[in-house]
């Protein structure tokens, strides 16, 4: 009895012709994601990105199916959503993205993760984002998700031709600030986020012989810092990244 | 772009510094360009990424993009770099008494 049940097993094991179906389910973890997503990288920096993409798209999508409704499945599925870019040459990037999204809040609608969604924002396009964030913060539990769909309107419509959109941005930033301040935002929060797109300089106070509005600001320990602490100094103000 | 800024930095140290606003992705990125390009200035640390506060404010869509500002604390140049760096750091130094050493170009 023995034998035939373990040799029942290892046929069943075989069956869906994958050698991935040897490993119990329980190895699979995140690392499978990320080892597939290392590999399509260093393809990407050597290729053509949007060729690379492409070719490992299906083997996201695998993984995604595969793990359904586990934080394998979706971080292969958030992977995908990200790529989704290099669909906008072909014309398909709104309608795919915005599939794709409805997609995965249905079926991980408690991921705090979701607000990944609200941060490729430029995937939806202009008339696909409003209602995407808006189903985004109803169906999310979690504060941050709904703070990363409101900053990701506010992005859109302040830089919008329409006075209605800029009032409408405006709007979403003093909720940012009002109900979202504390939260972090990247190594930030939304309150220093949402004020400092509320009120930019203006590119007149930002011109040669104009006094260079002040920074406030803390360096890379942490420690506070002024731009006016230098007063008296000349100054190479230098916005730069390492990249 | 670094070295010459070095040299800038070690030559007038007495009246100009450089303040960089650093938009990396994290505060180790930031410490390890320092540490490998040898930068001695302080930066804003601007939240982790491009959208930072500061940046944001000030409106900078390109980087580097740079403002020289004078000692009162008025803006005299606008992303100047290289030889342009030069001449406006000399006329601004003229401008408070600092006779600017010629850089020894070879140095660079």
């Amino acid at each position: 009895m023995m034998q035939v049940l373990t040799l029942t097993l290892c046929v069943l094991s075989f069956v869906p012709g994958s050698t991935l179906s040897l490993i119990p389910q329980e190895l699979t973890t995140v690392d499978v994601v990320k080892e597939l997503e290392e590999k399509h990288d260093a393809a990407a920096q050597k290729g053509n990105r949007r060729e690379v993409s492409k070719e490992y798209l299906p083997q996201f999508q695998a993984l995604a199916t595969k793990h359904a409704g586990t934080e394998v499945g979706l971080q292969a599925e958030l992977w995908v959503l990200r790529n989704h870019w290099w669909k906008r040459a072909e014309g398909t990037m709104e309608s795919t993205s915005i599939d794709h999204a409805n997609r995965l809040i249905g079926t991980y609608p408690n991921s705090p993760q979701l607000a990944q969604i609200a941060q490729f924002y430029y995937l939806f396009g202009k008339t696909g984002l409003r209602p995407m964030m808006e189903k985004l913060v109803e169906s999310s539990p979690h504060d941050l998700v709904d703070a990363a769909a409101y900053h990701a309107l506010a992005s859109s419509l302040r830089r919008s031709k329409e006075t209605d959109d800029v009032e409408l941005a405006k709007k979403y930033l003093t909720l940012l600030i009002n109900e979202y301040g504390d939260l972090a935002f990247r190594d930030t929060t939304y309150r220093a986020i949402a004020t400092a797109m509320r009120s930019p300089h203006s590119k007149d106070s930002l011109e040669v012989g104009q006094p260079a509005p002040e920074i406030t600001g803390v360096d890379v320990h942490g420690t506070a810092m002024k731009l006016s602490d230098f007063r008296g100094k000349i100054v190479l103000l230098d916005f730069w990244g390492d990249w | 772009m670094y070295p010459h800024e070095r040299s800038l930095v070690d030559q007038y140290s007495k009246d100009f510094v450089i303040i960089g606003v650093n938009s990396d992705r994290s505060r180790d990125i930031l410490l390890e360009a320092m540490a490998r390009e040898k930068i001695t200035w302080t930066s804003f640390y601007d939240g982790g990424g491009t959208g930072g506060p500061i940046a944001t404010q000030w409106g900078v869509r390109g980087w580097p993009t740079t403002y020289l500002i004078d000692g009162s604390g008025k803006i005299r140049f606008q992303n100047v770099r290289g030889e342009s760096l030069d001449s406006a750091l000399e006329e601004l130094l003229e401008e408070i008494g600092t006779e600017p050493v010629p850089v020894d170009k070879a140095e660079l």
